[in-house]
């Protein structure tokens, strides 16, 4: 009985190694093309909490919102889809743009300060910087 | 008899009377500096494929045909063109950032591969503007190379 307790241990053990080696290969090929992790600091993490993660995450309700954003899945884009995301945040942040105006008109709370904006936008200017290096 | 003769009159006395509202088509511009043929390797087939397909509206080469100078038409191809340029300007694309430059190509490529563009108002009657499935793959495979080279320099 202890003889098949350890086997089935050592089994278990054995397989959950390969499985590992298994998804040890297949982030390093996702992650291939990206090359660069995105950093994103806490004071813009609070911005993206706080205005942006409600819609452009796996729980948003506009298929609109997730196409063109995901904050969950940052680390999966390409370096070509990231350059891109970065300079669309760009472009909505300065023109105020996001969160959307009827969206505020019902939730004011989760519009970004100024500094906010601010800071959102010097981050993904660093970022896509980053990336075109 | 005497009612359509006077509709007729009307119809004719207002498409003479529309013709006299500017129609303010964008300034073409035979100035090759900024354009994308400059900055960027942009080989012949795609050259052919960009001007047949986007530069009437997304450049300063615009080929003005007859209907746009007479008004409603000439309404349509001006605001077409005119928001087209501001959109993207191939005449204007050595003024983009890197950043830019890698987003249009994305956006290229995902437009014209899901047959957004170039529009259909504009294939309707420049048939040669509707892209062949080929003419598209390598449309797209030429803007995919263009992007990794703008990641990869330096």
């Amino acid at each position: 009985m202890k003889k098949s307790g350890v086997l089935l241990v050592a089994a278990a053990f054995v397989s959950a190694t390969f499985l590992q080696m298994n998804t040890v290969k297949k982030d390093n090929s996702t992650t291939e093309d990206t090359e660069v992790a995105v950093k994103i600091p806490k004071k813009v993490q609070a911005v993206i909490d706080k205005s942006c993660y409600g819609c452009h995450s796996a729980d948003g309700k506009s298929d609109k919102a997730k196409d063109k954003l995901r904050w969950d899945k940052m680390q999966e884009y390409s370096k070509e889809d990231l350059v891109s995301i970065f300079d669309e945040i760009i472009e909505v942040a300065e023109e105020q743009e996001m969160p959307p105006k009827k969206f505020l008109e019902k939730k004011p709370e989760v519009k970004p300060t100024e500094k906010e904006y601010a800071a959102l936008i010097k981050w993904a200017e660093k970022e896509a910087d980053k990336l075109l290096k | 008899m005497k009612s359509l003769k006077i509709f007729i009159i009307v119809i004719v006395v207002i498409l003479i009377g529309i013709q006299l509202i500017p129609s303010a088509l964008p300034k073409n511009n035979p100035d090759l500096s900024k354009d994308i043929s400059k900055t960027q390797d942009v080989t012949d087939d795609v050259k052919i494929i960009l001007h047949k397909a986007c530069y009437d509206c997304h450049s300063n080469q615009t080929v003005y045909p007859w209907y746009s100078k007479v008004a409603p038409s000439s309404w349509l191809v001006a605001k077409d063109t005119r928001e087209g340029r501001e959109e993207l300007n191939f005449s204007d694309w050595s003024d983009l950032s890197k950043r830019k430059k890698v987003k249009y190509f994305k956006e290229i490529a995902e437009l014209v591969e899901e047959r957004e563009m170039p529009m259909k108002i504009y294939t309707v009657i420049h048939r040669d503007a509707a892209l062949s499935d080929e003419e598209i793959k390598t449309l797209t495979d030429w803007t995919k190379a263009q992007s990794n080279l703008l990641l990869s320099d330096n």
